[in-house]
């Protein structure tokens, strides 16, 4: 019997269904193991305490974004303007702050603007029937279009904290504990919650969660809304790892989000499949590769090119013909 | 086709790509007795890319480092700087060579014992007033910086001035970049437009400098097609470019050249350069050369950050040491033969560190002061501001 069993789990079949578990924690296994053995040859152990603080520090803002956009991408939708709104969110901490001489009404504002700005990006979609890319890219150059005025009119490319401290947020422990509370809390509405289930189900086919019932506004709305408070969360660590904000914070986020979703093994056309740990595992195997690669001797002018390579090998090994990865 | 071959194709074709990306490192390098220089360079390619790291490179063996690259955001954002950093980051590095200011205070929070002299920034933030990384005059570990090319935008403002009278331009445009961005060079092009009207003030008339429209901002993209069309673009003998014009400017004006969109005889003066023919063949004062003054700074400058750099790290700093920011000497090409001398014979024209104007031996033996007890910070400021050594007339020599 036990025998059957075995020839089950690794059959064919086996490996097909799992395949995205496989990619996403094999990538990271992967990862974990090869450059525990590669690292101390080159003459820097991936896991001494230096390099293990940069790496909590690379994969903080990523990771805290990429659990943030979990419901969001099992509805099968995504936001290019994640980028932008980390970048203008920390903008206006940093300005607000200097201003002030806190930190939390630069906070308080950045949460109004996110819920507006995941109000209108949820909603749009289903009401205008228009791929959710569309709002988000629109949103992408508005919020870069004021970014750029603000900085024009302060006559630099670039602000920095004044009098406040921000030295907490490059604190390992405090990255590691922000990260731990998020992924409990996502955890807990995804896996656990009516919410969660339906927006896998809006995810895995819409046409039928709405025609159960499921109001596909009302939980695309609140899934761009919990997204956009996290891209705060991020914000404030991305603003706080310099203090300071420039013209270019958040440049390029948003694709990275998306490689991480993809490297830990998530769907982006959504659904059934979604997990959380995929954020997780993907945003660990993507700063593995940032912090790991470069230690080993490869120039980082490669790094993105093995990264892109790994990208692609991720994307066969869990492509699924008859839905495909990408999101409707 | 049996199905799912491709895809098997494409994994196997990936798989065997990545292969081939990690191979170089199975021959890693022994780590170089006086540890490692790394550059936060600003550049990815192009020819004072390739010069510099063939330099750097050759001066770092000559000096006993071992030399390695990260690269800078693409913006100068901090957060970006510090991450490039920190990746790069091994526990050999000793010294880095910035090229980039943004998150510099950071950067050396973070590394304590790391020594940082600059090389090809103006470091505006540390040095300018009220900048965010002012903080780091205060490290004992930051030793300067070599800008590229002039630190205030007034001296800019003179060579393209002398520019327009040299060569005759009666009217001309300027573009620049964004003053919030790049504040010296806003400050060239008000300075310029300072020059025109002192100069016209005295000039007779058919002598005067006119400058049509205003400055024309691009924010970072090349300039379009349609400002040639727009109000009298078309119609000036010259665009003074105190933007990056080489990438900016040069391949939409030779389209509009082209195109019969502007005056045929419209001329470029601008900053930048790169070994690619096109470019190179449009240098010049012969019939027909679009770009007729290009200002470039050696690819000799990062000496003068990595000796700095070495006398920090060997405990032989110069007794006189400033630490400051410094002009770079600039190359003024305008003329066929100065082209043709600077890709013939200098290192910015080839990725030969032998033929470096500032040899690796006299900046090991020389310049640096635990080979030369005798060298001064005065000294090293002279040679890199050494017209009968950089200047294109030594390389024009025979």
């Amino acid at each position: 019997m036990e025998q059957t069993a075995t020839v089950k789990i690794f059959s064919k079949d086996w490996f097909r269904t799992h395949a995205s578990s496989i990619a996403g924690y094999g990538g990271v296994l992967f990862c974990i193991i090869f450059f525990s053995i590669t690292t101390p040859i080159a003459g820097q152990s991936i896991w001494s305490g230096e390099k293990l603080a940069t790496l909590i520090s690379d994969v903080i803002v990523l990771a805290i974004l990429s659990v943030g956009a979990v419901f969001v991408y099992s509805l099968g939708s995504m936001d290019i303007s994640i980028g932008k709104q980390v970048g203008l969110y920390a903008t206006i901490m940093v300005a607000i702050a200097n201003s002030t001489g806190s930190l939390i009404l630069g906070i308080v504002i950045s949460l109004a603007i996110s819920v507006v700005i995941g109000i209108v990006n949820g909603a749009t979609g289903e009401l205008l029937h228009i791929h959710s890319v569309i709002s988000s890219l629109v949103f992408m150059m508005v919020l870069g279009g004021i970014s750029t005025i603000i900085y024009s009119s302060m006559g630099s490319r670039n602000v920095a904290l004044k009098t406040i401290d921000h030295h907490i947020f490059k604190n390992t422990w405090v990255m590691v504990a922000v990260l731990v509370i998020e992924v409990l809390i996502v955890s807990f509405l995804f896996n656990y919650t009516k919410f969660g289930k339906n927006a896998k189900a809006i995810g895995a086919n819409p046409v039928a969660a709405q025609q159960s019932g499921i109001n596909l506004v009302k939980y695309k709305v609140i899934a761009y809304v919990i997204m956009g408070v996290f891209v705060v969360v991020a914000a404030i660590f991305q603003m706080g790892y310099t203090g300071s904000a420039s013209d270019s914070t958040g440049t390029g986020f948003e694709m990275n989000v998306m490689v991480a979703l993809i490297l830990g093994g998530m769907p982006l056309s959504g659904g059934m499949k979604s997990r959380v740990s995929c954020a997780v595992l993907g945003s660990f195997t993507f700063s593995l590769l940032n912090v790991g690669l470069p230690i080993i001797g490869i120039p980082v002018n490669t790094v993105n090119l093995i990264k892109g390579i790994i990208f692609i090998i991720v994307v066969l090994i869990t492509c699924r013909k008859s839905r495909g990865i990408l999101p409707r | 086709m049996k199905k799912g071959i491709m895809k098997r194709v494409l994994a196997i074709v990936a798989a065997v790509a990545l292969l081939a990306c990690a191979a170089p490192t199975m021959a890693a390098e022994a780590p170089a007795e006086g540890g490692t220089i790394m550059w936060l360079s600003n550049l990815t390619a192009g020819a004072q890319y390739d010069s510099a790291v063939a330099y750097l490179t050759e001066l770092c063996n000559a000096l006993g480092y071992k030399f390695t690259v990260v690269y800078g955001d693409g913006f100068n954002d901090a957060a970006g700087n510090l991450q490039a950093v920190k990746n790069g980051m091994t526990n050999d590095v000793v010294g880095l060579i910035a090229s980039q200011d943004g998150g510099l205070q950071a950067i050396m929070e973070e590394y304590p014992d790391l020594y940082v002299a600059g090389y090809n920034t103006d470091m505006n933030s540390v040095f300018g007033e009220g900048g965010e990384n002012a903080g780091v005059l205060e490290n004992d570990h930051f030793l300067g910086t070599i800008a590229d090319g002039h630190i205030d935008g007034a001296d800019t403002a003179k060579a393209y001035f002398d520019q327009c009278i040299e060569k005759g331009y009666k009217k001309v445009a300027l573009i620049n970049f964004p003053g919030f961005a790049y504040p010296n060079l806003e400050v060239a092009a008000g300075a310029f437009k300072g020059m025109v009207e002192e100069y016209n003030a005295t000039a007779a008339d058919e002598d005067k400098i006119e400058i049509v429209g205003d400055v024309t901002t691009l924010m970072f993209s090349p300039v379009e097609d349609s400002w040639f069309l727009d109000g009298d673009n078309g119609n000036v003998d010259a665009i003074m470019g105190f933007c990056a014009g080489i990438m900016f400017i040069f391949p939409q004006l030779t389209s509009a050249i082209a195109n019969g969109m502007c005056n045929p005889a419209m001329k470029l003066v601008t900053s930048g350069f790169d070994t690619d023919a096109s470019i190179i063949g449009a240098i010049g004062d012969s019939e027909g050369k679009v770009i007729s003054c290009v200002t470039v700074s050696p690819a000799e400058d990062p000496a003068y950050a990595l000796v700095l750099l070495d006398n920090a790290i060997s405990g032989n700093q110069f007794d006189d040491l400033t630490v400051e920011r410094i002009d770079a000497f600039e190359y003024i090409i305008d003329s066929d033969a100065d082209i043709e001398a600077v890709m013939s014979k200098s290192l910015l024209g080839k990725p030969d560190a032998s033929l470096a104007q500032i040899p690796v031996d006299m900046v090991v033996n020389e310049l640096c002061k635990k080979n030369n007890p005798e060298a001064t910070y005065e000294q090293l400021k002279a040679v890199f501001h050494d017209a009968s050594l950089l200047g294109p007339d030594p390389l024009e020599a025979e």
